[in-house]
């Protein structure tokens, strides 16, 4: 176990170099760091001067390197724009987006596991296919459209939930349960199809021959081996909301990491742009160890390898 | 069942976004009037193809509709707070490391500079400064007013005008806002009370320059870029109170504030907040979430006026649009039909100006004529080439230029994309096919400056100063971003810009304006408005220069 972990954390880091790499030229190609700078009526001569004086006219490896170089010593350096550290930054905008992320994928799962579950024992139903069509719908409509409508009804209308911050618990109901619903579909349809697969097996039909009630059949002997895929997916569905809620954020003006890396790409500060990357490649790589481990103490026969 | 009558609007809207492709810049129908109490209301039938967001602003709107039945927005009197959002927070809160407009308003309302420009009389006004003196053409003293307290304590003199200018020409400080100081060459302190700055040559415009050298206080410049973002002091109306980058930004009024020409602020609070998404702005507004917001557009003003306990009104910039053409030929000469005066007469001819601002862009931009603004010292509007809209005529001289099927060219542009479109949508009318090449601002302005844009449809905000020396000496006076390259008017332009004679300089940038509209060089567009929405007890007023003065905001009680 602890050279399994050690390989996956090499694996962490050699993703995180790879992907630095890669942005930090995807970046610095797309546009001209200067120019932003300097915004938009400063004169050529002024952004010159921002040029020399950021350094920005050296080649862009010798500019990597250096930055790599203090990445490995646990240096992610300064804003560019931000009068932070980049370190300082993130961790001040992380809680908005775990909270929310966290929040988001509860909803997903309290919403999708029993849609799957009824979908699945009421196969080829009305049930079943109305359980289908909200994950059809959940998938369909735009997310930023969604969060829109949430406000339009919960905000305005009937002014139950305030509409944007991250000041208390009511503020993040609205846009957790936006990301949920976006999330759900594809939860429940792979609960779905796994109880499905599992409630025909040899096990389930002992498990009944044996007289054992239905609510222990389907939640005790079934769904424990329906929900191994399951538990994949949903860390990588919270490593999606992690990285992937900026629209959430913009929508509820939700001040997380989002939000934080689309500002930094436009306006390309890319020692932040940096240190988001490297944190979300590390965060996949946790969150698939921490699948892993699930699904071994969910399915024996994994741990036995 | 008010909800499910709004639900029914919402889906027939949205069958007929399914329905009806987006074709932007195919003629929304709006005009701006009074109301019965002369307030500004704005009455909007857009006739355009709903997008997804206009969809989604109707939505806004229907829900304000709907709930009449809710309190009336709640306002802050009782706290004497007004609480603003906007899209978009500066990184950094000091004036010389950041370009936002934000960070202009909040550069007002904390630091001050020696001058004042009144937007009323148009003078400018002494404000840090008690006195300014033309020493000779490149030198200025200023005598600084008595008594000015910084926001922690420290009495403000002549030494941190000096240490102010020396920290921003100073490289090692890796300013991002260059454009306050890069005028002067230098300060020197003569006493504790007087400076004198030098200018490396006789600079024309220079009362104007000097309303924005936002002056900091000495203690704050040892900081640094990351100390004065983080804790800024200055010597304004509002000190700052709390920076919660993401979070929240709040000023609180400066008791022992010299007032100036700015006056003394009656509000005791502002609390500033990003929220990026424009609908999300309008739905705080509606339910009392937030007190002022501004970039309101046309569509959501048309809406939300009605709404009780909301004022809506609009307000000018110095912003203007303007489409540049490469007469210079940097694009090249083989082919490079902008060489041609009639060409260049024919575009100014094609466009429908003042049916793009009646449909789209909305109240409060007018027509312009110039490449310049109106309001800007040196835009004289006497004797100028004017080009009416004549589709018929631009056909003839396109005819007579030798392109009588037209021509195909590229045309770039990085903001307002349906008022571009709009105007390929007029150019193809006579003939002149233009395809849009959308950018990022970087890149739009990195090709500007490369020669690889022939047709270019660009804005311009003059960082809000009042002088053409700023706009349409940038642009005319051989920058990389001069597509035109005219010695005669590069010429008139210098020498506008090295006097400080007010009307020696008045009439160098008449002779070169009306040269540059006589060559038809740009296709000057419009001015950019600006609308403001705010909770009705606020008694606010817009201004000219696209700052809206809190200072001089107050509740009614």
């Amino acid at each position: 176990m602890l050279r399994f972990t050690l390989r996956r954390l090499v694996l962490a880091a050699l993703v995180g170099i790879a992907v630095s790499f890669i942005a930090f030229m995807l970046l610095r190609v797309s546009g001209d760091l200067a120019i932003a700078l300097a915004g938009e009526d400063a004169s050529p001569a002024d952004v010159e001067r921002i040029r020399q004086e950021y350094g920005l006219n050296r080649p862009i490896i010798v500019q990597y390197g250096e930055w790599l170089w203090r990445a490995l010593r646990g240096d992610l350096g300064r804003s560019l724009f931000y009068p932070e550290s980049v370190a300082n930054l993130i961790l001040t905008r992380l809680p908005v987006t775990l909270s929310l992320a966290g929040m988001g994928l509860v909803v997903a799962i309290v919403i999708a596991l029993p849609l799957g579950i009824v979908a699945a024992l009421r196969r080829n139903t009305w049930v079943d296919r109305t359980a289908l069509g909200i994950a059809v719908i959940g998938q369909a409509m735009p997310n930023f459209w969604f969060g829109l409508l949430m406000i339009f009804v919960f905000g305005l209308a009937l002014g139950w939930l305030p509409i944007s911050g991250s000041d208390s618990f009511a503020h993040f109901i609205m846009p957790a349960i936006t990301l949920g619903w976006f999330s759900a579909p594809v939860l429940m349809r792979l609960t779905r199809g796994g109880m499905v697969e599992v409630m025909t097996s040899d096990y389930i039909r002992t498990a009944h021959a044996k007289g054992l009630p239905a609510r222990v059949v389907v939640l005790k002997h079934a769904l424990r081996n329906a929900i191994v895929p399951v538990v994949a997916l949903c860390s990588v569905q919270f490593g999606n909301m992690l990285s992937g809620s900026v629209v959430i954020e913009t929508v509820f003006a939700l001040q997380g990491i989002g939000y934080l890396a689309w500002e930094a790409i436009s306006r390309r500060d890319f020692p932040v742009v940096q240190g988001i990357l490297l944190l979300v490649a590390l965060f996949y790589v946790v969150l698939t160890l921490l699948a892993d481990i699930a699904n071994a103490w969910l399915d024996p026969r994994i741990r036995r390898g | 069942m008010r909800l499910k009558v709004a639900f029914g609007k919402l889906d027939a809207m949205a069958n007929r976004v399914a329905m009806v492709p987006h074709q932007l810049g195919q003629g929304g129908m709006g005009r701006m009037k009074n109301d019965a109490v002369g307030r500004p209301s704005v009455v909007t039938t857009i006739k355009e193809a709903p997008s997804m967001r206009r969809l989604l602003l109707a939505a806004v709107a229907m829900a304000a509709a709907l709930t009449t039945g809710m309190p009336p927005v709640m306002a802050q009197p009782a706290q004497n707070t007004i609480r603003w959002f906007s899209d978009t927070e500066p990184a950094n809160l000091s004036p010389y490391f950041n370009s936002t407009r934000e960070g202009v308003i909040f550069g007002f309302h904390v630091w001050d500079a020696p001058l004042y420009r009144n937007l009323q009389t148009g003078e400018y006004e002494m404000h840090l400064a008690e006195s300014v003196r033309v020493v000779d053409d490149t030198t200025i003293e200023l005598r600084i007013r008595e008594g000015i307290v910084a926001h922690n304590g420290d009495t403000v003199d002549a030494r941190d005008v000096v240490a102010t200018v020396e920290f921003a020409l100073n490289p090692a400080s890796q300013l991002t806002n260059l454009g306050r100081t890069r005028w002067l060459s230098g300060a020197e302190l003569v006493d504790d009370r007087t400076v004198r700055l030098r200018t490396p040559a006789p600079f024309g415009p220079w009362q104007e320059y000097l309303t924005t050298l936002l002056i900091i206080p000495r203690a704050s410049l040892a900081g640094g870029r990351d100390g004065m973002g983080r804790n800024p002091i200055g010597t304004g109306p509002y000190r700052v109170t709390e920076v919660s980058p993401g979070q929240r930004i709040v000023f609180e009024r400066f008791d022992r504030y010299f007032g100036g020409a700015k006056g003394r602020p009656e509000v005791e609070k502002l609390i500033f907040r990003r929220v990026p998404e424009a609908n999300t702005r309008v739905a705080e507004l509606l339910t009392g979430g937030v007190d002022w917001i501004w970039r309101v557009t046309p569509d959501q003003a048309r809406n939300i006026q009605r709404r009780r306990g909301v004022t809506v009104a609009s307000g000018g910039t110095v912003r203007f649009h303007y489409l540049q053409m490469d007469a210079a030929g940097r694009t090249g000469t083989e082919d490079n039909p902008f060489r041609d005066l009639r060409v260049r007469r024919a575009v100014n001819h094609a466009i429908d100006r003042a049916g793009i601002i009646r449909n789209l862009v909305g109240e409060g931009a007018d027509l312009l004529q110039t490449p310049c603004h109106p309001d800007q010292f040196g835009c004289v509007q006497e004797g100028i080439t004017r080009y009416d809209y004549n589709p018929a005529r631009a056909r003839e001289l396109l005819a007579e230029a030798g392109y009588p099927n037209g021509f195909t060219v590229n045309m770039g542009g990085y903001r307002e994309r349906p008022w571009a479109e709009a105007i390929i949508g007029n150019l193809r009318a006579v003939g002149i096919t233009a395809n849009l090449q959308w950018a990022q601002y970087d890149a739009y302005q990195r090709a500007t400056r490369e020669g690889q844009m022939r047709l270019a449809y660009g804005s311009w905000g003059s960082t809000s100063l009042f002088d053409i020396a700023n706009s349409t000496s940038y642009f005319f006076r051989g920058s990389p971003d001069d597509l035109t390259r005219d010695p005669e008017v590069m010429a008139l332009l210098e020498r506008g810009d090295n006097t400080t004679d007010p009307a020696a300089r008045r009439e160098a940038y008449a002779a070169a304006i009306r040269r540059i509209t006589e060559q038809a060089y740009w296709a000057p567009l419009w001015t950019f408005p600006l609308t403001y929405a705010h909770n009705a007890q606020l008694h606010f007023t817009p201004t000219a220069d696209e700052v809206p003065r809190f200072y001089r905001s107050r509740w009614n009680r």
